[in-house]
């Protein structure tokens, strides 16, 4: 049960968690010579604008996020979401987070000794942005 | 007091799980495997470790096609070694559900596995047939004169806690239900303590009584991971991650961090 988020929806989400507002991130992209409108930020949150690679590189930066943790899957079986269904308090919730970390590094490590790990099948950056 | 009260199944149900408990068993007695924690590190990736909270005393997932059991360790062991075999169960019978839902949802529709997953956990971890024999061997009364030291040879003989071997003897009819309330006052919250120095008394050691608190993957992903890095499949900084998630460092393994290394992530 996978769920997918947009791209937009995940900039938006690490802006407003680094407590930016969008004239704040315009503002820092034209610093780094990259012109961009507010209107535009809007736009491509909101998912009605595509981004460009370097655009997508220069939000990154400054919203500080992995470009790969765009590309990831929302999973709605986290156990985390899981867990928080039995009421759990939030220092459970955070040790289970912990856990699932702990669980999938293992999990990585054994596909890689057995070399059955292959990265992820993607589309090009550039049709990514294009969808 | 009626054995409802103490949650103890009606016989049919029990003896309907006492089968599935004696398959699992003999499965795993041919490969020479009788320990709760061997039989499920066999079955599963198993994870022990403290948790900082005591709301969880464990559970079992499925998570990128590998079954995970993690249990609690900072729970006494006797109650973590019930809840390892709790988690057989549903490793064993649930694996469609765990397959489909990642964990056994805690809602009404899943109670009933529940209910089996405890009950069979008494009936592997305290056989039947055997907590009779063993019962008659080293205790030998009347079940109205059942001791608290009684349950503690008992219970140390089984590795389970002192309350999960005192529901046992009352579900066998090997201690008198009138006793319960009398008995079961030695291991409730504030008398630590006595059980301590009963058990040693008795000349046993406490460790079934207190938490472990051990940190425990099995050996081969560690090997896993030293491998990973020593053939360059991983970086130092992964491999140190992945280390320190159970309580090791690099250096236990002679790995001195490179000055400089290419980012392999």
């Amino acid at each position: 049960m996978k769920e997918e988020i947009s791209i937009g929806l995940k900039l938006k989400l690490a802006r407003e968690e680094k407590d930016l507002s969008q004239e704040e991130v315009v503002k820092r992209l034209a610093e780094k010579n990259l012109n961009m409108s507010r209107e535009t930020l809007s736009k491509i949150e909101n998912d009605k604008r595509t981004v460009s690679a370097m655009e997508l590189n220069a939000l990154c930066k400054i919203l500080d996020i992995d470009i790969n943790s765009l590309f990831e899957e929302y999973e709605e079986n986290d156990l985390v979401t899981l867990f928080r269904r039995t009421n759990f308090s939030q220092e459970t919730l955070e040790e289970v987070e912990k856990l699932q970390d702990m669980i999938k590094a293992f999990i990585s490590q054994k596909r890689i000794y057995e070399g059955k790990f292959k990265p992820k099948k993607r589309k090009p950056l550039w049709e990514e942005c294009l969808d | 007091m009626r054995k409802k009260d103490l949650n103890l199944p009606e016989e049919p149900f029990r003896l309907e799980v006492k089968e599935l408990a004696e398959t699992v068993r003999t499965i795993y007695a041919r490969k020479g495997l009788s320990d709760i924690f061997d039989i499920l590190s066999e079955a599963a990736l198993l994870i022990r470790k403290p948790l900082v909270t005591d709301e969880l005393s464990g559970f079992t997932t499925y998570i990128d096609e590998e079954f995970i059991v993690f249990l609690n360790s900072r729970f006494t062991l006797g109650h973590e070694r019930f809840t390892g075999a709790h988690e057989l169960y549903h490793l064993t019978y649930n694996a469609d559900i765990l397959k489909r839902e990642t964990i056994i949802p805690d809602d009404e529709k899943y109670k009933s596995e529940d209910e089996k997953a405890n009950i069979f956990a008494a009936e592997l971890l305290m056989p039947e047939d055997y907590v009779k024999e063993v019962f008659y061997k080293i205790v030998n009364v009347d079940k109205d004169s059942v001791l608290p030291r009684h349950i503690i040879r008992m219970h140390n003989f089984f590795k389970v806690s002192y309350k999960a071997m005192l529901k046992r003897l009352i579900q066998l009819d090997l201690c008198s239900l009138d006793r319960y309330d009398e008995l079961v006052e030695i291991c409730a919250r504030g008398n630590e303590e006595l059980l301590k120095s009963l058990t040693r008394q008795e000349g046993y050691d406490i460790d079934l009584i207190v938490p472990s608190k051990v940190t425990y993957v099995p050996r081969e992903y560690i090997e896993f991971i030293r491998t990973n890095y020593e053939r360059g499949n991983i970086s130092y900084k992964n491999m140190k991650n992945c280390l320190e998630f159970i309580g090791f460092s690099p250096k236990t393994f002679g790995y001195q961090e490179p000055l400089e290394e290419e980012f392999l992530e």
